[in-house]
């Protein structure tokens, strides 16, 4: 767990930049650091130079201040000089152990040495020359004095001689080390420029690691903000935010594009139930409009035979009533705005309207059923029954010279509900059927229809639409005068088993 | 760690070529910084040997190869007995006598001093001086007589006078030259001159008609011998058969003026060999005999006569170098490399 959040933590871009800075940075204090110490180091060699010149000179100034000061006391002997004198010789001595005192194989250092020792034999005898003046030895200190003349001349001669080849040497040396600022300069120069280009490339390369996974994403972002989002996921290069980012963006296409995926589905799949929502209510709208068109009023018919059937039972004229009665549910079934029915509905309007039409026949047409009651219950699209009923007795039994009659069965076979309509009228040959079944779900065209309106080709399309299946109707007929059997496969729907 | 240098490898590159160009950058400038040094003065750079003797070197002559070599091996040797010989004087502005040298040497405290002598009558003074300030003196080429010096590393004159004596008596057989013009300088070893003379006379004294004329030459000044051989030359009434040089000095000026005035030929040269010059004109064969003697062994006597008497106390008085002689024969041969 802590190597991954270190690696995590290493590899942030926060991160990688803070080490960038610090390497560039580390990289530029290195090299001021270096540039500052050779810089250090040629000055300092600078001041070196003529460290002994200045030693020499400050030697020769003081041999002459000593010179100087024992001849005033020679001449004097006055306190000052004296005084003077021994400063003096004690600065000279200061400065002459700055001197090398060795045997060594360098002919400056050598030169040093000899003026070393000729200068302390020089203090030695101007001290005589002191002491002979202290004890008013004239003789002695005129003899000593010469003597130390000849070596202060000595002196003074090695001195400059030293001083003049240091000098010489010196001045080479100068020459050296100016060349070798100059080269220092020059180098250093040529460190900065390599360390600029590094650090340059650098600072391209570590950008661009950065910012290249954010350019691909952008790219991505800007397609699909464009309306594409079928496109490739992005590439994942590093292990930072940027690559957290690009997951999740490419998982979050991936989401979108699924969840469209699913939408479009489901739209097509609900346009495909609302277009057949639709086509079922313009059947049954066209249905109760070619029957209401044929109707005249249902509703005012209906109430006016109400009103009728009332006083045909103020009037105790039973049979009146009874026949208004008939009319008027038949009626009110047709101005019900009910889709779906039951069977017993169903048929019910069916035994309303053959009361109706055996009035009218004087009872000419037999109505018989046989009801399995337990389907009665058995939901079905309205008004799919009463127009093959109507269709048997206008086309198959009203002309006929026999006895009419119509049987309505109604039982199960298998997983459907079968409503058969049977007569014994003039039957229909099998074009007339194939015509009939080769009504497609289209919208039943009126023109088409050859009696009221309400047809078996309106029944089928609406069977069919209402379950999903082709196989809605059966059409029987045997022949000329045999009379013809309509039967309609309903499908027993979920939950309806048992019924 | 392998995972962060993995990931930052970049960044360890970049490190990486910096440090590397830096440090190239820096070993270059180390470099030149040296050579630049070395190129100017190697003195600055090199730490100086240190030893336990000082010796100091004084003559006269310090443009003298002769005595240059005798430095140069004298110092040679000087280093292997833990001493360093300086030349007294070599660097100073002033033109400073034997006498002065001898003094500053002994005010500089030097632990021996190596003197080529002559006949300054205060050098004997000088040397004394130094030996009561404890320090011995070694003369050398010519002698200090009547001082107390602690020993001579010289040639042995008479050997090498008798050895022109017998060159000539040669020559005389030969072509019969008999004017013999000996020449002396006045300002180098008087002793060894005339120990030479002598015995050139010793070695003719058995042959007749030899005419020996001496001639002193002023040889204190760079040019006087040369002017001195010239006046010989244009005013001797008869031209001598063969010049005889004792002195380097002599001899190198007398080759000059010989070849100046077209006498090659008809005067014969014996010299002592100073400078190449000089052995290069005998392979020309423009002088047909120099004395020649090692100035590295002379060097090395020089040392071993001082470190003798520092150890022990006491030294040989003389320490004789053996001499070569150089004929238009022998040059060729090798015989003046040493």
């Amino acid at each position: 767990m802590n190597n991954s959040f270190i690696r995590k933590y290493v590899n942030s871009i926060g991160m990688r930049m803070i080490i960038i800075f610090i390497s560039v940075m580390t990289v530029i204090i290195m090299i001021n650091i270096y540039i500052y110490t050779n810089v250090n180091k040629i000055v300092w060699n600078m001041n070196q130079v003529y460290e002994k010149n200045f030693t020499l000179n400050l030697i020769q100034e003081e041999l002459m201040q000593i010179q100087t000061s024992m001849t005033e006391y020679l001449e004097n002997k006055n306190t000052d000089s004296m005084e003077n004198y021994y400063r003096y010789v004690q600065e000279f001595q200061d400065s002459l152990e700055k001197l090398n005192k060795d045997v060594v194989d360098d002919k400056y250092l050598l030169m040093e040495k000899n003026i070393y020792n000729i200068s302390q034999k020089y203090i030695a005898l101007t001290d005589k020359n002191i002491e002979y003046k202290r004890g008013r030895d004239i003789v002695s200190y005129r003899i000593s004095y010469e003597e130390s003349l000849k070596l202060s001349q000595y002196l003074s001669d090695y001195i400059k001689s030293l001083n003049n080849r240091i000098f010489i040497s010196n001045s080479s040396n100068y020459q050296t080390i100016l060349a070798v600022l100059r080269h220092t300069q020059q180098l250093s120069m040529g460190i900065l420029i390599i360390a600029a280009i590094l650090i340059i490339i650098l600072v391209t390369f570590a950008t661009n690691r950065i910012t290249r996974p954010l350019t691909r994403l952008a790219i991505a972002a800007d397609k699909v903000a464009e309306g594409d989002l079928f496109i490739e996921p992005v590439e994942i290069t590093t292990d930072d935010e940027v690559a957290v980012v690009t997951k999740a963006f490419n998982k979050m296409l991936a989401s979108i594009r699924e969840y469209i995926e699913k939408i479009t589905e489901n739209m097509a799949r609900e346009r495909e139930l609302q277009e057949k929502e639709l086509l079922m209510d313009t059947h049954l709208k066209e249905a109760k409009l070619n029957y209401l068109q044929a109707q005249i009023n249902p509703h005012f018919l209906f109430n006016t035979l109400n009103a009728g059937a009332q006083l045909a039972m103020m009037e105790e004229a039973d049979r009146t009533y009874q026949y208004i009665q008939n009319v008027a549910d038949f009626y009110r079934y047709n101005v019900s705005n009910s889709k779906s029915v039951s069977l017993k509905e169903e048929l019910e309007l069916v035994d309303n309207y053959m009361y109706i039409i055996n009035v009218r026949y004087s009872g000419d047409i037999e109505y018989n059923k046989i009801i399995d009651e337990d389907l009665s219950s058995v939901i079905v699209p309205s008004m799919i029954l009463q127009p093959i009923v109507e269709n048997s007795v206008k086309h198959g039994v009203s002309d006929i010279d026999w006895k009419a009659n119509i049987y309505v069965r109604v039982w199960r076979e298998d997983n459907n509900v079968c409503v058969s309509v049977r007569d014994n009228g003039v039957g229909i040959n099998q074009e007339v059927i194939n015509e009939i079944y080769s009504s497609d779900n289209k919208v039943y065209d009126r023109d088409e229809t050859s009696d009221n309106g309400v047809g078996l080709k309106n029944v089928i399309s609406r069977l069919r639409l209402y379950y999903g299946v082709e196989n809605v109707m059966q059409i029987n007929s045997e022949g000329k005068d045999m009379g013809t059997e309509v039967v309609l496969l309903i499908p027993c729907q979920e939950g309806e088993d048992n019924v | 760690m392998k995972h962060i240098f993995r990931k930052h490898k970049y960044i360890m590159v970049f490190l990486i070529l910096t440090i590397v160009a830096v440090s190239l950058v820096t070993i270059v400038n180390f470099v030149v910084f040296k050579s630049n040094v070395d190129n100017n003065d190697k003195s600055d750079i090199d730490q100086p040997e240190e030893y336990s003797y000082h010796f100091a070197m004084i003559y006269d002559n310090k443009r003298s190869d002769k005595l240059e070599k005798i430095y140069e091996s004298a110092n040679m040797f000087a280093k292997t007995q833990n001493a360093y010989v300086e030349i007294i004087g070599k660097d100073l502005p002033e033109n400073y006598s034997k006498n002065a040298l001898m003094d500053i040497a002994i005010m500089s405290g030097v632990d021996g001093i190596i003197l080529e002598g002559d006949d300054n009558v205060l050098l004997p003074e000088m040397i004394n001086k130094a030996y009561e300030n404890g320090i011995p003196v070694v003369t050398f080429m010519t002698d200090v007589e009547n001082s107390q010096r602690s020993s001579f590393v010289g040639i042995g004159a008479y050997d090498v006078g008798f050895e022109f004596g017998r060159e000539v008596n040669k020559i005389n057989n030969r072509s019969n030259a008999n004017n013999i013009l000996v020449l002396m300088s006045d300002s180098e070893g008087y002793y060894e001159q005339h120990t030479m003379y002598q015995s050139i006379i010793e070695a003719l004294s058995d042959v007749d008609n030899i005419n020996i004329e001496t001639k002193l030459i002023d040889s204190n000044n760079d040019f006087s011998s040369d002017e001195a051989i010239r006046d010989i030359l244009l005013d001797m009434e008869k031209e001598p058969d063969i010049m005889i040089c004792l002195s380097e000095k002599i001899t190198e000026s007398a080759y000059q003026q010989v070849v100046e005035y077209n006498k090659v030929g008809s005067i014969d040269i014996m010299g002592i060999a100073a400078s190449d010059m000089v052995i290069n004109a005998v392979k020309k064969q423009l002088v047909d005999y120099l004395i020649s003697f090692n100035k590295e062994t002379m060097g090395i006597y020089c040392i071993e006569a001082l470190m003798e008497y520092i150890n022990t106390g006491y030294v040989s008085e003389y320490y004789m170098v053996d001499t070569t002689l150089i004929t238009p024969d022998n040059v060729e041969g090798g015989v003046a490399d040493e």
